[in-house]
């Protein structure tokens, strides 16, 4: 399995709580990226070499005008067979969905669309200083549907500012009439440095404590599984047959390209990220036919255990003896204090989580 | 030595000028010396780091002085003459008065530098008294006169009013825009008088400072008040009646430069292979074996640490290296001592006496920083003299040492005389701070129009707790404070335990007046609540005295520990997230199986009342 992450780095407006790659940039300079984009992808990718997945994320990919859209579909084409994808992924604005984007992406085989809801609470939506409201989401869902979309994804957020648990289950029980099959669903991460960051730290808002954020994670575990979903990741939920293959591509410790400004890569044991300024991305990029700035180690063990546990079907503990050479609890003889603690345990050889470890992955996580 | 030789002595001697620089932190100490290398061209533009005298990065970061150091200066006056100035720096707090009024000592002349905005303040003033007691001729300095705040006539009103010096002739100064520093070079000519001692008496040499070199030993810095040190004499020092030979004398230019001989008011080094440093106590006076000076010189005294506290390393596979940090630093200061100490909750350490505060902060900020250990550090402790009902006195630095209270008859604690200066309208918030710390008055006087200078009995341990940051908050910054021990005096004490998980953590134990129990006990046991971060299970906190619960608090269940997201295959920031959680936890002892953070253990010391 390979997958390649293009990383589109631009946004109408900022939420607060995001640190990723982004900027409000000029049409001009959306322009000049995308043809920087599409040098790396030409260089970079040999020709007939197989890919699984693609994944285009963001930022917003559909902030780009469907002219520049498409210029980078079509010349992604000719790097990648795209009709031959497994998955073909691209993260949408609700406020960004019409007809003519739709028809555009099924042209180039875009069979999978995440779309960043968060929450269908308006006066939260504002408070992060999202643009659309949940009267758009529903029409972006539906517009989504009418388009012959089968699979389709939805990034929610827990744990916002001011979010009870009766707000929860009211997204849970839209999310749920619906019939959304694929739900990420996040505990709200304040990242250093964000406006959200500094906003809670001065005390203009307020979020609940970590009590709370359990119990709003025990909510949303408990309610998707009853209602026919599959908890596959700690943070990801799906019908059966919607699981997201390009994501699982990392969990499963499998190669995956990285294109854009920021985006990380991995490729033949070596990790590397490209730079994150725009700025210096293009001109970089344009100059050697790759934005690299730098590589970083792959731990093997240690890359393949955290991601790999996140799965909720865990570790192959055979697999990975055979891709290790070693048993795993030799490796860390420390699990079994997690076992007996009942934050992870083995059943059908397969190293997991127990229902109580979901909560405290972080502390199985530190042993590796 | 030759007659001719002896002139020759004599006659430079006449050249020389010993003199230290007095003034608050801030006030631009260190500022002028540089000033004064600069213009005097001892150190070129190119070696002119900020604040050369302060050599350790530590001092540079804290903006103080701890360790001394003493430069020779060569000036050569425009008027044709050539003098040798002596520049002898001294610590700038408190905890360190002995060694200033060595250093001080050593000096015929002091510049007392007063920022013209300020005025004087207590550790100033504390040191203008050292510098009297010394017979020092003092020069007013008013600095920093380009702030747009400063009042030159009422600093100037200050030093007369409050010291008794005439301020008329003060030079008025910027050390920083280098304006006056030559107005301060002619009446350090003209005031300060040039060294008197007999360069044929026998030899008296002061230590006012000493340092650590790895090849050639201890080394003491020295100033000569009479007869001559020079290679290969064999010496002695009249406290410890140690006996050494010394292989070579110098100066510092800053550069050390050998010399063949130090003459009377030459200040400079001496290197005799000398191995430890109990050998060159501070204040002691060096002599020659063969001809012995009569009487050594005034004023030595054996320092005695005053604060106490456990040093722990939290991975207890450091407590080798912990030993050897702290016999490195032995080797350079006298006046740290350490015993080893267990503890229950904290495995083996060392219990370490201080001076003061600072000197203890100081002495972990080295150890974490220098050697790399990670410390916890206990809450400090005083000594305490401990009455048995059978008649004994034990003194305990140590409060999990105390006895149970029916074996005990009374027990004493040392009080500081302290001076507080503060504006008039912050007497009623000081007082009332001095109260609460359960000072007894003494004095008031009024210091010209606007302040006023306050004298209490303090108990220590009440200083040892956060009674410097109380006194700057609620006087927003204006008060300052000095104080030297005065004596010890019975008092309501108890022990007070601290229990995490049913289980006392004897590194958390205080003593505490019985009066003040309760209200601390409540505060310590919310703070710990705070400080120790949930785990996953409810830890219960309790204070108790004598066996009996007086407080109780509980760290309620840590519920979820994951990072949600995936970050578009960066894993990156699951490492560092993970990394950071780890480096907090190596921050952490793990107590019993509560893991603790390096805080808690002094969270007693800092709890707002």
């Amino acid at each position: 399995m390979k997958g390649v992450y293009i990383h589109i780095p631009f946004c109408e407006h900022l939420c607060i709580y995001c640190d990723f790659v982004k900027e409000r940039a000029k049409p001009e300079k959306m322009a000049r990226y995308v043809d920087a984009l599409l040098h790396e992808i030409a260089c970079q990718i040999e020709t007939r070499q197989v890919i699984d997945t693609v994944y285009i994320g963001g930022g917003t990919p559909s902030y780009l005008n469907l002219i520049l859209l498409e210029k980078l579909l079509m010349r992604l084409q000719e790097a990648i067979d795209l009709k031959a994808l497994k998955e073909f992924t691209i993260e949408c604005n609700p406020q960004d969905i019409n007809d003519d984007l739709l028809k555009l992406l099924k042209r180039y085989y875009v069979n999978r669309i995440s779309l960043g809801i968060q929450t269908f609470n308006d006066s939260a939506l504002k408070l992060l200083n999202r643009k659309h409201t949940s009267d758009t989401a529903k029409n972006a869902l539906a517009m989504i549907e009418k388009h012959n979309f089968t699979r389709v994804s939805v990034d929610f957020i827990f744990n916002l500012p001011y979010q009870t648990m009766h707000d929860v289950m009211t997204d849970l029980k839209t999310v749920i009439t619906l019939n959304i099959p694929h739900i990420s669903y996040y505990s709200l991460i304040v990242e250093e440095n964000t406006r959200l960051f500094y906003q809670l730290k001065q005390g203009f808002i307020t979020q609940g404590d970590n009590d709370t954020e359990a119990e709003m994670y025990a909510q949303i575990i408990d309610t998707l599984t009853t209602n026919g979903y599959e908890h596959y990741e700690i943070s990801n939920f799906a019908k059966p047959n919607h699981r997201s293959i390009h994501n699982q591509i990392y969990w499963k410790d499998h190669d995956y390209y990285g294109f854009g400004a920021g985006s990380h890569g991995k490729l033949n044991q070596q990790r590397y990220y490209n730079y994150q300024s725009v700025k210096q991305y293009i001109e970089k990029t344009l100059m050697h036919g790759s934005g690299l700035q730098t590589t970083y180690p792959y731990e093997p063990v240690r890359d393949y255990l955290l991601m790999g546990l996140r799965m909720l079907e865990g570790i192959d503990l055979s697999v990975f003896k055979t891709r290790f050479g070693t048993d795993i609890f030799t490796l860390y003889p420390k699990l079994h204090e997690c076992i007996v603690q009942g934050l992870v345990l083995v059943e059908n050889n397969h190293l997991k989580f127990t229902p109580k470890g979901l909560f405290f992955g972080n502390d199985v996580f530190a042993l590796f | 030595m030759s007659d001719d030789r002896i002139a020759l002595i004599k006659a430079r001697q006449k050249t020389i000028r010993n003199f230290s620089i007095i003034a608050h932190i801030d006030h631009g100490k260190s500022t002028l010396a540089d000033r004064i290398l600069e213009v005097t061209k001892s150190i070129t533009a190119r070696e002119m780091k900020a604040q050369l005298l302060d050599s350790m990065d530590l001092e540079r970061e804290r903006g103080i002085t701890i360790k001394l150091n003493a430069v020779q200066i060569q000036y050569a006056h425009t008027n044709g003459k050539s003098y040798i100035f002596h520049l002898i720096d001294t610590p700038g707090h408190v905890d360190f008065t002995y060694e200033v009024s060595r250093s001080l000592a050593a000096c015929e002349g002091a510049l007392l530098v007063v920022d013209a905005a300020q005025g004087i303040e207590a550790q100033t003033l504390a040191n203008v008294y050292l510098a009297l007691d010394n017979d020092l001729e003092i020069l007013p300095i008013i600095n920093k006169i380009d702030l747009p705040s400063a009042d030159i006539p009422k600093v100037k009103a200050e030093i007369e009013d409050i010291i008794g010096l005439d301020a008329s002739e003060a030079v008025e100064t910027s050390a920083k825009e280098g304006i006056g520093i030559f107005q301060i070079l002619d009446q350090i000519i003209a005031k300060v008088p040039a060294p008197s001692g007999d360069p044929e008496a026998p030899l008296k040499a002061l230590i006012f400072d000493s340092y650590y070199d790895a090849y050639r030993g201890i080394i003491p810095s020295i100033r000569i008040v009479e007869g001559i040190l020079g290679k290969g004499d064999k010496i002695q020092m009249m406290s410890s009646n140690r006996v050494f030979e010394v292989i070579e004398v110098g100066v510092n230019t800053p550069k050390p430069v050998v010399k063949d001989y130090l003459g009377p008011g030459d200040v400079g080094y001496c290197v005799a292979s000398i191995k430890t440093v109990e050998d060159v106590r501070v204040g002691d006076t060096m002599t020659h074996v063969k001809r012995p000076a009569e009487k050594p010189l005034p004023g030595y005294r054996q320092l005695n640490p005053m604060v106490f506290c456990g040093l722990f390393p939290i991975d207890s596979n450091d407590y080798n290296d912990l030993r050897e940090a702290l016999e490195r630093l032995k080797l350079n200061d006298a006046s740290l001592i350490y015993e080893p100490e267990t503890s229950q909750a904290l495995g083996f350490g060392f219990r370490t006496g201080f001076l003061g505060m600072l000197h203890m902060e100081i002495i972990q900020e080295r150890i974490e920083r220098e050697f790399k250990i990670d410390l916890i550090a206990t809450a400090p402790s005083v000594i305490y003299h401990v009455y048995l009902t059978n008649g004994t006195m034990e003194k305990i630095d140590n409060p999990s040492a105390l006895k149970e209270s029916q074996d005990i008859e009374r027990i004493e604690e040392p009080y500081v005389s302290a001076i507080l200066m503060t504006p008039k309208e912050y007497v009623g918030n000081v007082m009332e701070l001095c109260q609460q710390k359960r000072g007894i008055y003494k004095t008031m006087r009024y210091l010209g129009e606007t302040r006023v200078e306050l004298s209490y009995e303090l108990p220590l341990l009440e200083i040892v707790y956060d009674f410097f940051d109380k006194l700057k908050s609620s006087t927003k910054g204006y008060a300052s404070f000095d104080y030297t021990f005065s004596t010890y005096k019975p008092s309501k004490l108890v022990k007070m335990d601290i229990l995490l998980n049913g289980e006392i953590v004897d590194a958390l134990s205080t003593i505490v007046h019985r009066d003040f129990a309760y209200k601390r006990g409540k505060l310590i046991t919310e703070k710990l609540k705070d400080i120790i971060p949930r785990q996953m299970f409810e830890v219960p906190v309790q204070a108790s005295i004598n066996n009996k619960i007086i407080a109780r608090s509980s760290i309620r269940a840590l519920r979820k520990n994951v990072l949600a997201k995936c970050y578009g295959g960066d894993i990156t920031r699951k490492k560092k997230l993970l990394e950071k959680q780890k480096k907090g936890k190596k921050r952490m002892k793990s107590v019993g199986n509560v893991e603790v953070p390096q805080e808690a253990f002094l969270s007693v010391l800092s709890i707002d009342e």
